[in-house]
């Protein structure tokens, strides 16, 4: 697993004294503290959207934001901040899928936090039906699809925007975002024939 | 969408649904500071652990939360936030008794370690801020390294020059991650029945506390630079960041789904650290592996003793939710 020497490797050089942190890197000006605060909802929102399970959310967030911290130095200021984090983003969804495929499925850890017990139960329960057909229907895209649909329709991303963060062509964006649609339709279609039927 | 016209368009249908479930995946309030705070406690304990996959990171899911979380914040605070951290640990101090607040110095001497040597200081990258890093480190570990009988509500809060913060507004957010963190730190404690809520310390935090009491001033140094670090503060810290490293381990194993290997590294952290700082975060990551080890029997017992002896636990949702199938 890649992934795996590659930390191993990070963590070698954090117990070796790396003071490179405080160093004056080119961007020492982005800080990780502020690209946490600007970006954690997307993040967060675009875990769900991917295909996280609730209860590894904060696993997976929590890792994309440590990959980010490893890399700030190496962010180059050509796309938007969130364009980038989308992109580890979706490595770290892509890593966390093929664990839990070698762990055969295994249930995820509980959630660890009590929910706050905000909320008033009737619109609650509509948008919480909404949100979990919204995600089933996601489900059935494929991963390229999905990324591209989560942000052209939900984040209201550009296409150049997209065409960064995923590392495609422009042209390439435009064709996955016409299948996803069409995908999600047929898919919406079939949710909806169930429904009448049942 | 004018970015995509010419594509053919959502339904109205498909629109609304959008539309309707777009503010689900918010997260809460609560959701941004849990992982704000695993977020630096992972960064801060080398955060090499928490990068294998997707499997990543104890701080979240485990129990380590509560003293790492203190570590982690100690490193990256600032002045405002480490003086708050001293008010907190002589008000916990005074309230659960010398364990808290040894606990919360070991921690801390651990953000000096981490902090000074490594110099992540990853949020607070500038130097000056991090010379109030380390003189806060250094405030607070005087204080919080008191013994029991002197640290009492009305204890001085550290000197003002500590509590000076270059950036008010992150510092705001990070006193209020300490001053959770301690409270965590202080409902583990209290929810303890043991006699050292109310008695002198037990053996093994009275042989950690004069190691954690405080290097010279001297060796704060004024640029804030890395070697500010104590070498004192080596064994105490090397403890509760093996105590830490284990937990971590165990966690990952757990999440890679070999909960025999889990227990191992959790007996292997009983048999180390019987008294250790995180023998209630050991003891609720036991039950999880016990469940995923399919010892249900051995894991609702270890899950009762695991409530009985700490009722109030920020744990306790997770070890109650152990076994439930999902």
């Amino acid at each position: 697993m890649a992934g795996h020497t590659e930390s191993m490797g990070a963590a070698a050089a954090a117990s070796t004294l790396d003071v490179k942190a405080t160093g004056s890197s080119p961007r020492s000006d982005l800080r990780l503290e502020d690209v946490y605060e600007q970006c954690f909802d997307f993040i967060w929102r675009s875990a769900r959207r991917m295909g996280v399970p609730e209860p590894s959310v904060d696993d997976v967030v929590q890792e994309v934001f440590v990959v980010a911290h490893r890399r700030l130095a190496d962010f180059e200021g050509r796309s938007s901040v969130k364009t980038w984090l989308f992109g580890i983003l979706l490595r770290v969804v892509s890593d966390y899928r093929r664990t839990q495929r070698r762990k055969g499925g295994l249930a995820p850890l509980p959630e660890v936090l009590e929910d706050d017990g905000s909320g008033c139960p009737a619109a609650a329960t509509e948008q919480r039906e909404r949100v979990r057909l919204l995600h089933a229907l996601l489900a059935e895209l494929d991963e390229d699809k999905r990324a591209v649909f989560v942000l052209a329709e939900l984040e209201q991303m550009t296409a150049p925007e997209m065409a960064e963060s995923l590392g495609v062509n422009l042209n390439t964006v435009y064709s996955r975002l016409r299948a996803a649609r069409q995908k999600f339709e047929a898919a919406l279609k079939r949710h909806r024939a169930r429904e009448a039927s049942a | 969408m004018s970015d995509f016209d010419g594509i053919d368009e959502l339904s109205s249908d498909a629109r609304a649904l959008i539309e309707g479930a777009r503010g689900g995946d918010e997260p809460t309030s609560a959701d941004r500071a849990r992982v704000r705070r695993a977020v630096m406690a992972a960064i801060a304990a080398g955060a090499g652990a928490a990068t294998a996959g997707a499997a990543s990171s104890a701080a979240a899911a485990s129990g380590t939360s509560a003293a790492t979380t203190t570590t982690a914040t100690g490193t990256t605070a600032t002045g405002a936030a480490g003086a708050a951290a001293g008010g907190t640990a002589a008000a916990s101090g005074a309230t659960a008794g010398l364990a808290t607040s040894v606990k919360l110095a070991a921690a801390l001497m651990v953000a000096g370690a981490v902090g000074g040597t490594v110099a992540v200081a990853p949020w607070e990258p500038d130097e000056a801020s991090t010379s109030h890093v380390a003189q806060a480190v250094e405030a607070r570990t005087a204080n919080g390294a008191r013994p029991a009988e002197r640290l009492d509500p009305s204890s001085p809060a550290p000197t003002p020059e500590a509590a000076e913060s270059p950036e008010p507004e992150p510092a705001r957010l990070e006193t209020a991650a300490l001053e959770t963190a301690a409270l965590e730190t202080a409902a583990l404690e209290t929810g303890e029945p043991s006699p050292e809520a109310t008695q002198p310390p037990a053996p093994s935090h009275a042989r950690r506390a004069p190691r954690a009491s405080p290097a010279p001033p001297a060796t704060v140094s004024p640029a804030g630079e890395p070697e500010a670090a104590e070498p004192e503060a080596a064994p105490s810290a090397s403890s509760l960041a093996a105590e830490v490293a284990l937990l971590r381990r165990a966690q990952a194993a757990i999440n890679q789904g070999d909960a025999d290997a889990a227990l191992r590294i959790l007996a292997e952290h009983a048999s180390q650290h019987p008294s250790g700082v995180m023998a209630a975060e050991r003891e609720a990551a036991r039950v999880v592996a016990l469940c995923r080890a399919g010892r249900e029997a051995e894991a609702r017992a270890a899950s009762a003793r695991f409530l009985r002896a700490h009722p109030q636990s920020p744990l306790r949702a997770r070890v109650q939710s152990a076994c439930a199938t999902r």
